[in-house]
């Protein structure tokens, strides 16, 4: 039960690769995708859920090869992108049973999936109510609900918690762990602290390349024994800032404290610091040519 | 003191030191009085610090022997009370020969301290100077912004029209024109075709005033009123330009284009229902003077209209408003009430003046500091 | 410097979300999180000068001055004081940063002279490289609406959500340029992200049903 990406290269025209030559194996459970905006997560999210296709490379979701079989992919795929819209003035039940018509799915079923679903996200109190009233969170549990008719073993999620608050972050996080059971949930994100808490495994994507695979864990070791808290007088932040990578500061009275990234200790008065993901994904990235 | 100078002197010149009985009494007022002062004068005047070093050095050492400075040594040197002698001669009693006075001086300039440079002052005064409280850096905003009330920025608000709005409002007038013949048989001047031109010209010229763009003009020192009247003036001052080169014959150009029927004059022989009164002079017929102020006043009432109801109801719902009232007003020309009929009748001019008044007051509203706050979304609660 | 809410009591699309709420604001960053719906983005609105509260009063007292400016009293000088960048993403039709900036510039004040090189300036900070902005990423236009916040040199900057949207290399130099700003400067963030802005924070509130409370100390 896993994806297997092999030099998956994808080129639009004008000659720009948003992926190039990728190679990933995405196991069962819930895998973090990192990157910086325009990395190519959307890129290899719509690939995966046949809403695009690949310039080169070869692609295995459970077994089943994406471009030989297509349409056996979409029935066991589903998809939650970042911007998806609703028709406003449907209930949350009649959505979601107009989803389950498109997706194909006997009329049988589709009573049973829904209300088992909307009981499942957390909304079958609100199952009567209109989508157009819906709160940031109650639309992204909606869109999960949609995304699991037809209970795919394989689900896409695109930065789901962008505009959620804290509480409701938290909620949703715990709702696809829940989901990650066995399936693969592929949660694409720019919030390091989802990852952090919630996924078993994460890639880190940029330029259309392939940077990190691992635990975050590991990508946290990536700056081990590179991260320093050094505290200097706060005139001479703006002078330091050339020559130094800091990636946190705070002022304390006329000082200012600072979280450095460095090889060596810097200027020989850094505390060493423990690393933390974010820590571990910008030394990573730190050694990219820009 | 004179002791050990005697002393000192014997040992640079190598003669025996002056015997101390032929020193005089060194209590002797009068006299040291009054030459005394003058004496430490002349010393602490040659000595004085030079200027920019921060050591002081005796500026007439480094310059050699006959300097300002030797003299006052030399009459340091005689003890205070004692008759002054001429400078030079040899006395009893600690005066200098003046070969005794070079070979001390000869003996000074040996522990010569060279004067700090330009470079050396300015390379001292850089090292001092982080350690002076810094002023702080100036800010932009105490230099770079303009206390004065905010014009309509006129130049500032021609980027939100595009050379694809430029054109389009061109071809609906050039279009309306062609109607106008057909226009004036129905006893209808261009004026009936103003408000539709300015509520396409209001939506199109206010369409990115909505969200994040609208909040932050909101939160700019405009008033909501100052933002809609200066989005409104390019389309408002482009159309007046528009009607004016289509209605008004220009002398000239009316005989370049002799026996092609300008629109203008397809109006106006419309509404006199006689000949065509041939342009003469710099100043247009009254006919064309009366078409052109039809345009006008239409333009500015429905400006105004669009500027008021605007700040009030929203772009949107203000020009469904606008729209219906021209419905409303070309409907009225069945009963003969419209406000777009040709001109006919001593009460037409006064009519469209009115209006035109109206028009300027509403969009007069713009100018007003007080802030109308009925914008959406920034609805008082 | 100081920024003053004093009861203050708003509503927003008819609903009450803040009653009642007095806070007073020195120089530094402030950070504000809390649900949806609760009147996170209506307080920072009524900082803004552009929602008006129902009672209550909004008053700043800038860098050098002596008395305090009502922001419904004296709108005009209270914006001169004031850079703000709102929680929705701006969406502008065909222009380019740099022209938007200029014509932003003029609405606030900036001297004709003076303009150009204050875009650029602002540009620079935000680290903006000039483009279509219909074709700007999500991370570009937060620092767009940051850029604008900024031509005036402002006293007060209300920023909503402007961690919305930016990968971890842009939010750590938004962190760094808000702490610079923050030195001599009322800094008021929102944010669904507090955790990205706490460790640099001089001060932190969350907007809840039942008020605005201040949270301890950030570690």
């Amino acid at each position: 039960m896993e994806i297997r990406l092999e030099e998956v290269t994808k080129t639009y025209s004008g000659g720009v690769r948003a992926l190039d030559d990728l190679t990933l194996t995405i196991p069962r459970g819930m895998f973090g995708l990192l990157g910086p905006n325009g990395a190519g997560k959307t890129t290899l999210m719509r690939i995966l859920v046949t809403l695009l296709e690949p310039t080169a490379g070869r692609i295995t979701i459970a077994g089943i090869d994406r471009l030989r079989e297509p349409h056996r992919v979409r029935q066991i795929i589903g998809y939650l992108p970042q911007e998806f819209g609703f028709y406003r003035r449907l209930t949350a039940r009649e959505y979601l049973e107009f989803a389950a018509g498109m997706k194909g799915l006997p009329p049988a079923q589709r009573r049973r999936q829904v209300d088992e679903l909307l009981v499942r996200v957390n909304l079958d109190r609100d199952a009567r109510r209109p989508v157009g009233g819906f709160s940031g969170g109650m639309k992204r549990r909606l869109g999960i609900a949609q995304a699991l008719l037809g209970d795919p073993r394989v689900l896409v999620v695109d930065e789901p918690t962008a505009g959620l608050d804290p509480e409701e972050r938290i909620r949703f996080r715990n709702l696809l762990t829940e989901l990650a059971g066995d399936r693969v949930i592929l949660l694409s994100t720019h919030i390091v602290a989802d990852v952090e808490s919630a996924c078993s495994a994460l890639a880190v994507i940029d330029r259309g390349r392939l940077r990190f695979t691992g635990s975050p864990g590991e990508l946290a070791r990536q700056a081990e024994g590179r991260v320093w808290q050094l505290t200097v007088p706060a005139r001479d932040f703006e002078r330091l800032r050339g020559g130094l990578r800091i990636v946190g500061a705070r002022r304390v009275g006329d000082d200012m404290e600072l979280r450095v990234l460095s090889a060596e200790n810097p200027l020989g008065q850094g505390t060493p610091l423990a690393p933390t993901l974010e820590d571990g994904y910008l030394a990573l990235m730190e050694g990219v040519p820009a | 003191m004179n002791r050990r100078w005697d002393e000192l002197i014997a040992e640079v010149t190598g003669q025996a030191p002056a015997a101390p009985a032929d020193v005089p009494d060194a209590a002797a007022p009068d006299a040291g009085g009054a030459d005394g002062p003058d004496r430490a004068a002349d010393v602490s005047a040659g000595c004085a610090p030079h200027a920019g070093t921060t050591s002081v050095t005796c500026g007439a050492v480094a310059a050699g022997p006959g300097a300002a400075c030797s003299p006052g040594l030399v009459a340091a040197s005689a003890a205070p009370g004692s008759p002054r002698r001429p400078a030079g001669t040899a006395g009893p009693g600690g005066h200098l020969t003046p070969a005794e006075a070079e070979a001390v001086l000869a003996r000074l300039a040996t522990h010569l301290v060279p004067l700090p440079t330009a470079a050396d002052t300015e390379a001292l005064i850089d090292r001092l100077r982080p350690l002076l409280p810094q002023p702080a850096p100036r800010r932009f905003r105490d230099f770079g912004l303009s206390r004065e009330p905010v014009a309509l920025l006129l130049r500032a608000q021609l980027q939100h029209f595009r050379p694809a709005w430029w054109l389009a409002s061109l071809a609906f007038v050039l279009l309306g024109l062609l109607a106008g013949p057909s226009l004036a048989a129905r006893g209808l001047s261009p004026a009936v075709l103003a408000p539709p031109l300015v509520i396409g010209g209001v939506l199109y010229g206010f369409r990115s005033l909505r969200g994040a763009a609208l909040e932050i003009e909101l939160s700019c020192p405009v008033t909501p009123a100052q933002v809609a009247l200066g989005r409104m003036l390019v389309p408002l001052l482009y159309y007046l330009v528009l009607g004016a080169v289509a209605i008004l014959p220009v002398p000239g150009l009316a005989g370049a284009l002799s026996g092609a029927v300008l629109p203008g004059q397809a109006l106006v022989a419309g509404s006199t229902q006689g000949a065509v009164p041939a342009p003469t002079g710099v100043f247009p017929e009254p006919a064309y003077a009366q078409l052109f102020l039809g345009w006008t006043a239409a333009l500015l009432l429905f400006a105004g209209l669009m500027l008021t109801l605007t700040l009030y109801v929203g772009t949107a719902t203000a020009a469904g408003l606008a729209t219906v009232l021209w419905g409303l007003l070309c409907a009225l020309h069945t009963v003969r009430l419209s406000p777009f009929a040709l001109p006919a009748g001593p009460r037409w001019t006064p009519v469209q003046l009115a209006l035109l008044a109206l028009g300027l007051l509403l969009l007069a509203t713009g100018l007003y500091r007080r802030r109308l706050f009925h914008w959406p979304p920034g609805r008082e609660a | 410097m100081r920024l003053t809410f004093k009861d203050v009591t708003a509503s927003y699309n008819g609903r009450p979300v803040l009653a009642g709420v007095s806070l007073s604001l020195g120089p530094g960053l402030w950070l504000f999180t809390g649900p949806n719906g609760c009147g996170k983005s209506t307080l920072l609105r009524c900082a803004a000068g552009i929602l008006r509260p129902r009672s209550g009063r909004v008053r700043l007292l800038p860098r050098d001055a002596r008395e305090e400016i009502d922001a419904w009293d004296d709108p005009t000088a209270y914006r001169w004081h004031l850079g703000y960048a709102p929680q929705e993403l701006l969406d502008l039709p065909e222009t380019t940063a740099g022209r938007y900036l200029a014509y932003l510039a003029a609405l606030k004040g900036v001297r004709p002279a003076c303009r150009p090189e204050r875009v650029a300036a602002v540009m620079a900070q935000v680290s903006l490289p000039d483009g279509e902005v219909p074709a700007f990423s999500t991370g570009q236009r937060r620092r767009l609406a940051l850029a604008a916040a900024l031509l005036n040199d402002p006293d007060l900057l209300i920023l909503d959500e402007p961690t919305q949207g930016l990968d971890p290399d842009e939010l750590v130099r938004l962190r760094l340029l808000l702490v610079e700003l923050a030195a001599d400067r009322i800094v008021l963030v929102a944010t669904h992200l507090p955790e990205a802005l706490s460790g640099c924070a001089d001060g932190h509130y969350t907007i809840t049903a039942e008020g605005v409370n201040r949270v301890g100390d950030p570690a």
